[in-house]
């Protein structure tokens, strides 16, 4: 027992870094193949911005929008925690949505916005979006999902590169309701 | 009698002096602490307790269910992992690069050393939003949209840590190097076993700052990282605040559990942080 205990001893005084730092670097490795192995392509990108949308409603709308599309591999992704305020520029430094879909926009990675009209127009202003495209969500069958507290426009981004896709998802969700 | 009398004076007048210091203090104490104690008391509160008026700081029914909702609302298990394994990686290749290229800028000799770290650490008045759409179009090009490695990749490299590692080097007598290097050591050896082990204090700094720097990011991940699997705790407390409504009471007690490694952390180095921040003469 004292002899095991003394070659710890050595080992962890001499070899110690030997060890961890392998271990380390196979552990990152192992964590980098992983984020790769089995990544799905990006197939759409929806912003809802300044919507009351309820806890989980963004994932339902993704999953059934790809279930009633057909497509089988490929990410769907409805991000719904975007807040914005057109008025008061000094609010949005609290939130940093408008650095997100500012840097979305630019790269051409934003497909669709789903936001009252004052963000629509907002955008419209600064060509992004065709204010007069925009289309009302009154009456769709997600209606429920996004309180409408205020009325909500779909609309798709000027540059989106996933036009075909973007326009699909516009024609799902202004799907009437379903009984 | 005079003597005495001036004595005295001197006494009273010290003593008031010290009563004032110690009253300054307090109130700066207060002011500090004040708002970690309300964040501890909003976080056992529910939502209409925590803006109620008379304050009160400890709630008659204590909501801990508060501490367990946090876990079971959003994947906090997830998010907690994520941010773990950002901060680990992140805190420790920015030790490797930063004391790797403080070394070479303060004991190596090289054509244009000063211009290099000069504009190196010109870089630092830089702000983030002018290069962050170029910098969010180059990741997605290496095909690092939505992973956690587009956030290793941008923050492994830090021109404050190689300056404040270099400022630290520098006062290390270059003889070291040069008696380490006149009895056959490499360049490689003289950074592992002289200068690394020297330099605790400064790298123990560097790494409080990298921790809590990569642990509070908030805007970086917000960019960068998109489904929910890949955020962060930061990301997943503002799953909280609503357009119309904010869940005060559970981000409190996101923000409480939060905060646990952080103080862990600078418990555990605070010793050296001390003697980094006197050695080099930074702050932060």
């Amino acid at each position: 027992m004292e002899k095991a205990r003394k070659k710890l001893e050595y080992f962890w005084m001499y070899y110690k870094w030997h060890v961890i730092l392998p271990a380390a670097f196979l552990m990152i490795a192992a964590g980098i193949i992983y984020s790769f192995l089995g990544e799905e392509e990006m197939l759409l990108n929806v912003y809802l911005i300044n919507t009351g949308t309820r806890l989980g409603a963004a994932e339902e709308i993704a999953a059934d929008f790809k279930k009633e599309s057909h497509i089988g591999d490929g990410k769907v992704l409805l991000d719904a925690t975007l807040s914005i305020d057109t008025q008061d520029f000094n609010e949005n430094a609290y939130t940093g949505s408008l650095e997100k879909i500012t840097t979305e926009v630019f790269a051409h990675d934003l497909d669709v916005i789903i936001a009252p009209m004052d963000v629509v127009v907002y955008y419209g202003e600064r060509g992004a979006v065709d204010e007069a495209a925009a289309r009302s969500l009154a009456g769709s069958r997600w209606e429920e999902a996004f309180g409408m507290e205020e009325p909500l426009y779909i609309c798709i981004l000027n540059n989106s590169g996933r036009k075909e896709m973007a326009e699909e998802f516009v024609s799902y969700m202004l799907q009437s309701r379903k009984p | 009698m005079n003597k005495e009398k001036k004595l005295a004076s001197k006494s009273r007048n010290a003593l008031i002096g010290k009563i004032l210091l110690y009253i300054i203090l307090i109130i700066i104490t207060l002011a500090m602490i004040v708002p970690f104690f309300w964040m501890l008391s909003a976080s056992i509160k529910s939502d209409r307790e925590v803006f109620a008026y008379p304050f009160v700081w400890i709630p008659e029914s204590p909501r801990w269910s508060n501490y367990v909702d946090i876990w079971t609302k959003i994947p906090m298990l997830k998010f907690a992992t994520n941010t773990i394994y950002l901060t680990i990686v992140v805190t420790c290749l920015q030790l490797l690069t930063s004391s790797f290229a403080a070394y070479s800028f303060s004991k190596l000799q090289f054509k244009r050393k000063e211009v290099l770290f000069l504009a190196y650490i010109a870089t630092i008045a830089m702000p983030w939003q002018v290069y962050m759409v170029p910098q969010f179009i180059m990741m997605r090009g290496m095909g690092l949209n939505d992973k956690l490695l587009a956030m290793i990749c941008l923050q492994a490299f830090s021109a404050f840590g190689v300056f404040m590692m270099k400022q630290f080097y520098d006062g290390i007598p270059s003889e070291l190097c040069e008696a380490a290097r006149i009895d056959g050591m490499s360049e490689y050896q003289i950074y592992a076993k002289i200068m690394l082990p020297l330099s605790k204090p400064s790298l123990s700094t560097l790494t409080i700052f990298t921790f809590v720097a990569t642990w509070n990011d908030y805007l970086g991940p917000l960019i960068y990282l998109k489904t929910e699997a890949k955020k962060t705790i930061q990301l997943g407390l503002k799953m909280f605040i609503g357009q119309y409504s904010s869940d005060y009471g559970l981000i409190m007690a996101g923000s409480v559990l939060s905060l646990i490694p952080v103080i862990i952390v600078f418990l555990s180095l605070q010793k050296y942080f001390v003697e980094g921040v006197a050695a080099t003469g930074l702050k932060g």
